[in-house]
């Protein structure tokens, strides 16, 4: 399949100009790589219009909407071919063409002259670029209607990026959403909840929890949330 | 001003299974991955996504049936149950976190054992990301959960013996992501005030992949780190910059050192943290030996590795330039 892609140079051009208020259009700095029938881009320019949408009536906390839409862009990206999705230009061109306006709402504060915008739409850190961690956000607890578990938790943006999908517990679906289950009934604060996954790393390190299916998995979570 | 720790392994009985899979590898294409090691290879997406890819137990027939016998003799000298514990094989990609277990066999089992399995795309997604590479995990494993004893494992999924191979197809970057240190993680670190940085190193291992693994932690000061962003481009806030990085990167030496690694060489810690610090030193294009040349270096002479990352990051012309503009502002 063809499929667009923005190397890291054009895109840093643009995002330059953009965060100087300089309007710069996506199209000419576009390449087509692969072979094949050309990728829809239909569906994702859909998608990125009710995602920017729904950000104008958003009064709540940013983390909890970017959840809650992780399993609406995981729907419209999970069937694209994989290695299309490992590709970061693919992710640079999405960020910059279809997502640029909701990126900047979810990161206002990094998107000024001098800031480190650049992070959160190069593609490179799958933990910090925006799409990329929605993404993985939701394909963590396992790709299903995982919206009221990814966007219920308060306050969440770091346990996320720094307790699942930093870590081994993001590569386990079962795992990822008994953690997150315990954590939106708990809210545990930095500290309980930063050892409580310190624990579930050290149990990594001698268990393959890869093995474990979802009660399994909600046990160990359990035993691992009870220790002082 | 770092913190590090090790795996502990509480068990014992294990030693004879320790070494089961030295003579295993992992075939992708014509290239051939032995075990605890990583394959760098450089190809277009279309020839990376085309190659097959198995996994051979042993490379002969009569080597297979000696590994057969190791692992039922471990079994024993361990006091587990074949049928209580199994050979798995998972596929992983780090990037999209990709994770598939992809065979699983009963030891009770291992008479029907082949000597190489063939490992599919449809059935391994990682190992359709040609722009991360993959890493298989085999090893053989609790099935089940077992009665607690004293120095057995008994939980589910305990590894017995384990070993991984890699295919990288990109270098690793040096993970130089500074995170602000806000007065809430100070108290957490137990972190003074007035404290500009702080270094956790925490479960990281600098020899394996950086992308397989939490990456360390580098705490600036918050102010100090929103100050240098807001005025990256100022010859003084260039000139902290490098003094940070000089920092980050003099703590893995140091770590290296403190460490003692031996017997390393760099073609197994090139997708590492400590692989990227040796790129550093010895230039992105420089041959095998000269790798080699700079690991020694680190590992045998910390300080000697140190000054020569300050020659490399050229930190002598951004503290003139800092005091220079300081002189004419």
């Amino acid at each position: 399949m063809r499929y667009p892609i923005l190397s890291l140079s054009n895109l840093t051009e643009i995002a330059d100009k953009r965060v100087q208020d300089i309007e710069v259009e996506v199209d000419p700095y576009v390449e087509w790589i692969g072979s094949g029938d050309h990728l829809d881009l239909v569906p994702i320019a859909s998608v990125s219009a009710s995602i920017v949408s729904g950000t104008e009536s958003w009064s709540k906390d940013v983390d909890k909407y970017e959840g809650m839409v992780s399993q609406t862009l995981y729907d419209v990206l999970s069937p694209l071919p994989i290695p299309i999705l490992d590709d970061r230009g693919f992710w640079r061109y999405l960020s910059a063409r279809f997502f640029w306006d909701f990126i900047v709402w979810r990161q206002r504060s990094s998107f000024i002259p001098g800031g480190k915008y650049l992070t959160y739409v190069d593609g490179a850190k799958h933990t910090e670029s925006v799409l990329v961690r929605m993404y993985l956000r939701a394909a963590a607890l396992g790709g299903e209607d995982t919206s009221s578990l990814a966007g219920g938790i308060d306050n969440a943006g770091d346990f996320w990026r720094s307790h699942i999908i930093r870590v081994q517990t993001g590569f386990a679906p079962p795992l990822a959403r008994s953690f997150a289950m315990k954590q939106k009934v708990d809210n545990l604060k930095t500290d309980p909840i930063r050892a409580a996954a310190k624990r579930l790393n050290r149990t990594w390190s001698n268990v393959i929890l890869h093995m474990y299916d979802e009660d399994e998995a909600s046990d160990i979570v359990d035993e691992i949330w009870s220790i002082d | 001003m770092t913190t590090a720790s090790r795996t502990i392994r509480p068990y014992q009985g294990l030693s004879s299974l320790s070494t089961v899979f030295d003579n295993s590898t992992l075939h992708f294409g014509t290239d051939l991955c032995y075990a605890h090691k990583r394959l760098h290879v450089e190809l277009h997406p279309h020839e990376f996504l085309l190659r097959p890819v198995a996994l051979e137990w042993a490379p002969d027939d009569g080597a297979f049936q000696a590994f057969l016998e190791r692992v039922r003799h471990g079994l024993r000298a361990a006091e587990l149950e074949p049928s209580t514990v199994e050979l798995v094989v998972i596929t992983k990609s780090s990037y999209l976190k990709l994770a598939d277990l992809v065979f699983r066999r009963r030891a009770s089992d291992l008479a029907a054992l082949p000597r190489r399995v063939e490992i599919t795309r449809s059935q391994a997604r990682a190992l359709s990301a040609p722009f991360s590479g993959f890493e298989i995990l085999v090893a053989f494993a609790l099935a089940c959960h077992l009665p607690r004893a004293a120095l057995k494992p008994f939980r589910k999924g305990t590894w017995l013996t384990r070993a991984t191979f890699g295919v990288d197809t990109r270098l690793s970057h040096v993970v130089f992501s500074p995170v602000p240190l806000t007065p809430e993680i100070r108290t957490s670190l137990k972190i003074g005030a007035k404290a500009t940085r702080f270094i956790d190193l925490d479960h990281h291992d600098i020899t394996l992949p950086v992308e397989s693994q939490e990456e360390p932690k580098f705490y600036v000061d918050a102010e100090l780190l929103a100050q240098l962003n807001v005025r990256r481009s100022s010859p003084i806030s260039k000139a902290l910059q490098a003094q940070l990085a000089l920092d980050f990167v003099s703590t893995i030496i140091r770590h290296a050192y403190e460490s003692e690694l031996t017997g390393f060489r760099y073609a197994e810690i090139r997708s590492s943290l400590l692989g990227s610090v040796v790129r550093m030193l010895a230039g992105e294009s420089a041959d095998e030996s000269k790798n080699n040349e700079m690991l020694a270096m680190i590992l045998d002479r910390p300080t000697q590795a140190i000054a020569n990352i300050e020659h490399v990051f050229n930190v002598t012309k951004m503290y003139t330039d800092a005091l220079t503009s300081e002189e004419d502002s």
